[in-house]
């Protein structure tokens, strides 16, 4: 792996520790039940699986998984707690693996991380490469936080906390979005900036159909609440033709 | 229908003539090329683009425009019809859609087959243009709805957002003889970025965006956008 980016050594040994609700059992119930019922049966496929954080509970359950990371770090902690998910090293834009699957999935605002339109077109091609007609691709992202970015501001703090802090930073002509954040350590800062474009619902809608996906449902959480004006993320459902 | 009768009949009273920079621009693009704009409407565009000699047709849906274009000129040939669908003869260099008009589509699928049209009237490296306004959202703090934007003895205006489907609504009132007229419009906006894609699925990758017909630069304070894609 030529850069590990962001998701790191440093970053991939406390990725289960620093939890900012994302471990919550209850959440990761929700998400991993909602995971099972699309995957209707078949095997899933998660696009930066990561240290396992939902493919653990899914196959939990019974289901197939794999997965792919670029970070070989995280798929190292994730082979520590499991080996029953098959995990390889590779690029969610082009990476494939072996298999037959009914749902493809990819959370957590990951698809931002690829920082191109090109890039996010190439992965869900890719997603809809690996599935089988009728397949399901699920995404959840944040839906951008535009309507709180006044005109010709461009950065939004995210988090203060005694720990450290969090600004994004925003250019709405690219639609690229820089996370700054910086931890204090025994009164050292460290700095840990994270570079993602964001994209909106619609667009990827259209990412999905130049794939030969449709949207087939939109939701705003893993419960399958309503999405609505003030629903900061989405759980978009897209099936292959 | 907004663009009925009563609208056509002082559309051309309402509108500012285009620029000088907009029918240059267009001109350039056409080259020795013909050009087909749609939504023409009264020809407020297109008239001063064909008299620079460049060979203009057009599309409107709304035939009370369109007399309004014919009592102008019989230069531009012009079919009434629907720009998401209407095939026009011809081989085109240049097809354009100005003044936030791809908006007037109020699907996403709509305004995918306006993007697939144009293209189907293009020969390979043609352009289509289209001007439309940037999504106002960051005027809209979370939970609002209404952004109003006019407000003058004549009346005033509202938008209606609906941030879940990109419907939205302007809402024009108008003060006649102490009465009140509404007259609203609705519309689906649509991101910049969104378009690109609209663009590549009609075979079109996008080769200038501009905030203006100068060609100024396209920066984050730019309340609209000149976006030209070429049919590979």
């Amino acid at each position: 792996m030529a850069d590990e980016g962001y998701f790191g050594e440093r970053v991939a040994a406390r990725y289960d520790d620093v939890s900012w609700g994302m471990f919550d059992p209850a959440l990761l119930g929700a998400t991993a039940a909602f995971m099972e019922e699309m995957a209707d049966g078949g095997a899933a496929l998660e696009f930066a699986i990561g240290t396992g954080r939902v493919a653990v509970p899914l196959a939990e359950r019974g289901v197939k998984v794999a997965g792919m990371d670029n970070s070989e770090p995280m798929l190292r902690r994730l082979r520590e707690k499991t080996p029953e998910i098959e995990a390889v090293a590779g690029d969610m834009a082009t990476t494939h693996v072996d298999g037959d699957f009914s749902l493809v999935y990819l959370v957590f605002n990951t698809i931002f991380n690829l920082t191109t339109q090109d890039g996010q077109v190439a992965c869900f091609e890719n997603a809809a490469a690996h599935l089988q007609p009728g397949g399901r691709f699920v995404i959840e992202a944040r839906v951008p936080e535009i309507q709180r970015l006044p005109p010709g501001q461009s950065v939004l703090p995210w988090r203060a906390a005694p720990d450290g802090m969090s600004y994004y930073v925003y250019d709405v002509v690219t639609q690229r979005l820089s996370g700054q954040h910086y931890y204090f350590n025994d009164g050292l800062i460290e700095a840990s900036p994270t570079e993602m474009r964001y994209a909106w619902p619609a667009e990827l809608d259209l990412m999905a159909r130049i794939a030969g996906m449709r949207l087939a449902h939109r939701w705003g959480g893993w419960k399958k609440e309503p999405f609505t004006n003030l629903s900061p993320s989405h759980i978009s459902v897209y099936e292959k033709a | 229908m907004f663009f009925g009768e009563r609208v056509a009949a002082h559309y051309d009273d309402r509108s500012a003539p285009p620029a000088r920079e907009t029918v240059d621009f267009l001109a350039e693009l056409a080259g020795d090329g013909a050009a087909l704009e749609f939504a023409i409407g009264t020809g407020r565009v297109a008239v001063p683009l064909a008299e620079r000699g460049v060979k203009v047709a057009g599309i409107d849906n709304s035939e009370a425009m369109l007399r309004r274009l014919r009592e102008k000129t019989t230069e531009i040939e012009v079919v009434e019809g629907d720009m998401t669908t209407t095939r026009v003869d011809g081989e085109f260099a240049l097809v354009f859609l100005v003044f936030n008009t791809i908006s007037n589509l109020t699907t996403q699928d709509a305004q995918v087959a306006c993007f697939a049209n144009a293209a189907a009237h293009l020969k390979p490296g043609g352009r289509f243009v289209i001007e439309n306004g940037v999504p106002a959202l960051q005027s809209l703090p979370p939970g609002q709805t209404v952004l109003p934007f006019r407000a003058d003895p004549e009346g005033f205006s509202y938008d209606v957002y609906d941030v879940v489907t990109q419907a939205f609504s302007s809402q024009h009132f108008y003060i006649v003889d102490s009465k009140l007229e509404a007259f609203p419009v609705e519309f689906r906006y649509a991101w910049p970025a969104e378009m690109d894609l609209m663009a590549r699925l009609a075979g079109m990758r996008l080769e200038h965006r501009y905030a203006d017909w100068d060609r100024a630069p396209f920066t984050a304070l730019s309340p609209s956008h000149v976006s030209v894609w070429r049919k590979l």
